[in-house]
């Protein structure tokens, strides 16, 4: 692998020579030189990943810091966020080689491989989290339940890999008509495994917070603004840390309409997020009301207003909507706000829908109800979950490799310059 | 087909606990974890106060959100109404926890989702599940919802009954005489 990263430093030594020249006693500055630094920093963080997937996977649940009444977490939030990562990859760049729009096609081949590998990352951060991942596999085919979303959303996103494997495979091989013929394949799986995925926390009639037809429609959204907002970042790092300036200067039309089209997503996702909460206060439907003021005023408060609201949508706008909107760093700035943002809202997503306890100390009329042991009862109404080192290693792991993976795949296909 | 249910008379529990131990005990249900469990409700403002005191379990419902949610057929209906878990398909998603409006189920140390099953294996042997057979003042009753002869059907003929979050729509088979 180094030998590989050495030989393209070597190809943009010109650029980087003439950038080092400019920093007087530091030949070893210039992006490619950070580019190297941050992609062995990425190994090391991607194989203490490894090493925590193997404590998860070894010792199952023992590892994790989820409960009876908090079974599912911060891995599951993760998996989240890369399938929904790879979903709006897939569906944001298929305008260009699926749809015809000829700015973003040049995206194609490095957008499908990120789609795949966050899918594949994603599915090994559920791996770390099931207790029995490869009799999942044996028993979604010997012993399938059609009624059970998990089973749609498992097998939809199998069918999503093996046609977006095959749109890598044909475009690689600039077979586009057959490529365009995967990608289409590729959507329709797409659409569906996400709202599947919507479904699994959609169709869970006990979860009021998550229960109904919301959530299906609103992941589709919410990956759209992944989508957007992951291929801005591609691009403009990738112009970044290869420092070429010619390029960076050709690119600058395509980070600029993906930014109009993060913009528009934004308020896509703004918008639902906003009735999301009216109708959480307006209904006054318990278990969904409870929950809902936990983010608007309760313990969710920072993390729902300063990443979900500020960092999420009204940093990113301002930037978009501004001055500052047509130069390619401040795209990438408002990008890069929105992920982090979305990270921790798939989080607080995903405890929100089940920290209010079925077993509460006041139940739904009032009545005060006391369980025997184990059960504590918690004054606050909210059941606590922290994440085990073991599930953050594993986290901080799979976002490394994945951009490790990412890094290293268009290396060594010679993505970058094929498309320039 | 039998129906299995369980009749539990709020009147006659005292919160002992004597079910749950005898659970854990017949199931060895691991540390920290049961498959049956005691609560208290008050009910009313005060002084005009009343305490329902009863002991709870998986309710077996006629239309379980955890069999729907299971994506390997690991929670199923058995013959005679129970719902089950097959240690063996079961993968350990946890949908099905999420899905049980009663929070029945845990996930076991072994790596599989457990919960009450009507003692299936007693049963099955014409015993009564162990929570029913050492309840110390008869509170628990268990046999089939359509043998006119089992107490069971009797009590749900004379006496008045609910079952919990009847609003889930899951047509739970453990009654709560009131």
């Amino acid at each position: 692998m180094a030998s590989e990263l050495d030989v393209v430093g070597a190809g943009g030594g010109a650029a980087a020579v003439e950038r080092s020249s400019s920093t007087v006693g530091d030949s070893e500055a210039g992006p490619r030189a950070i580019g190297r630094r941050v992609l062995w920093v990425l190994g090391v963080l991607a194989a203490l990943g490894v090493a925590a997937g193997a404590v998860a996977w070894k010792e199952g649940h023992h590892a994790l810091g989820t409960t009876a009444e908090m079974p599912w977490g911060l891995l599951i939030a993760t998996y989240v966020f890369f399938v929904v990562s790879s979903t709006g990859l897939c569906l944001v760049s298929s305008l260009g080689h699926v749809f015809g729009v000829k700015l973003f096609e040049p995206l194609a081949t490095r957008a499908i491989l990120l789609a795949l590998v966050t899918l594949l990352v994603g599915f090994a951060v559920m791996s770390a989290e099931l207790e029995h991942p490869v009799l999942l596999l044996r028993m979604v085919l010997l012993s399938p339940n059609p009624a059970s979303p998990i089973w749609w959303m498992g097998t939809l996103y199998g069918l999503y890999m093996v046609f977006i494997g095959a749109e890598l495979f044909f475009l690689l091989r600039h077979d586009h008509r057959r490529a365009r013929a995967a990608g289409i394949l590729g959507i329709v799986a797409a659409v569906s495994a996400h709202s599947n995925l919507g479904a699994v926390f959609g169709l869970s009639h006990a979860r009021p917070y998550w229960y109904g037809p919301f959530l299906p429609v609103y992941f589709i959204a919410s990956a759209l603004l992944c989508g957007a907002a992951l291929l801005v970042l591609v691009v403009y790092l990738e112009d970044w840390f290869t420092n070429d300036r010619k390029l960076r200067a050709e690119n600058e039309p395509l980070v600029a309409a993906l930014g109009k089209l993060l913009a528009l997503f934004l308020f896509v996702v703004l918008f639902f997020t906003a009735w999301k909460i009216i109708a959480g206060v307006a209904g006054g439907h318990h278990g969904k009301v409870e929950v809902t003021m936990a983010m608007l005023s309760g313990p969710l408060f920072l993390s729902f207003w300063f990443f979900e609201v500020f960092l999420a949508f009204v940093v990113p706008l301002t930037i978009l909507l501004g001055a500052r909107g047509r130069r390619p760093g401040w795209i990438a700035v408002a990008a890069a706000l929105p992920m982090l943002a979305v990270f921790v809202m798939r989080y607080n997503f995903v405890v929100a829908g089940q920290m209010l306890s079925l077993k509460p100390v006041v139940g739904a009329r009032d009545e005060l109800v006391r369980y025997g042991p184990p059960f504590k009862g918690n004054p606050a109404g909210f059941l606590p979950y922290t994440p085990s080192l073991v599930e953050v290693g594993i986290v901080v792991g799979a976002i490394a490799a994945a951009v490790l993976l990412f890094v290293v795949g268009t290396r060594t296909l010679k993505l970058r310059q094929e498309e320039a | 087909m039998a129906r299995y249910a369980m009749t539990v008379d709020q009147r006659q529990c005292v919160t002992c606990n004597a079910c749950v131990i005898a659970c854990k005990n017949e199931n060895a249900v691991p540390p920290g974890a049961v498959r049956c469990w005691t609560a208290q409700v008050e009910q009313g403002r005060y002084p005009y106060l009343a305490v329902e005191t009863r002991s709870e379990r998986c309710n077996h419902c006629e239309n379980a959100p955890c069999v729907a949610s299971c994506p390997t057929r690991a929670s199923h209906y058995e013959d005679g109404g129970f719902v089950e878990v097959a240690p063996e398909k079961c993968v350990g998603c946890k949908a099905c926890i999420i899905a049980c409006p009663y929070e029945a189920r845990y996930l076991h140390p072994d790596g599989y989702v457990d919960k009450c099953s009507f003692c299936v294996h007693r049963v099955r042997e014409g015993k009564d599940p162990a929570c029913a057979a050492v309840c110390p003042t008869g509170a628990l009753a268990f046999g089939d919802l359509d043998d006119p002869r089992s107490a069971v059907h009797r009590q749900l003929q004379t006496r008045r009954f609910k079952v919990l979050r009847e609003e889930e729509d899951t047509r739970p088979k453990v009654f709560f005489l009131t």
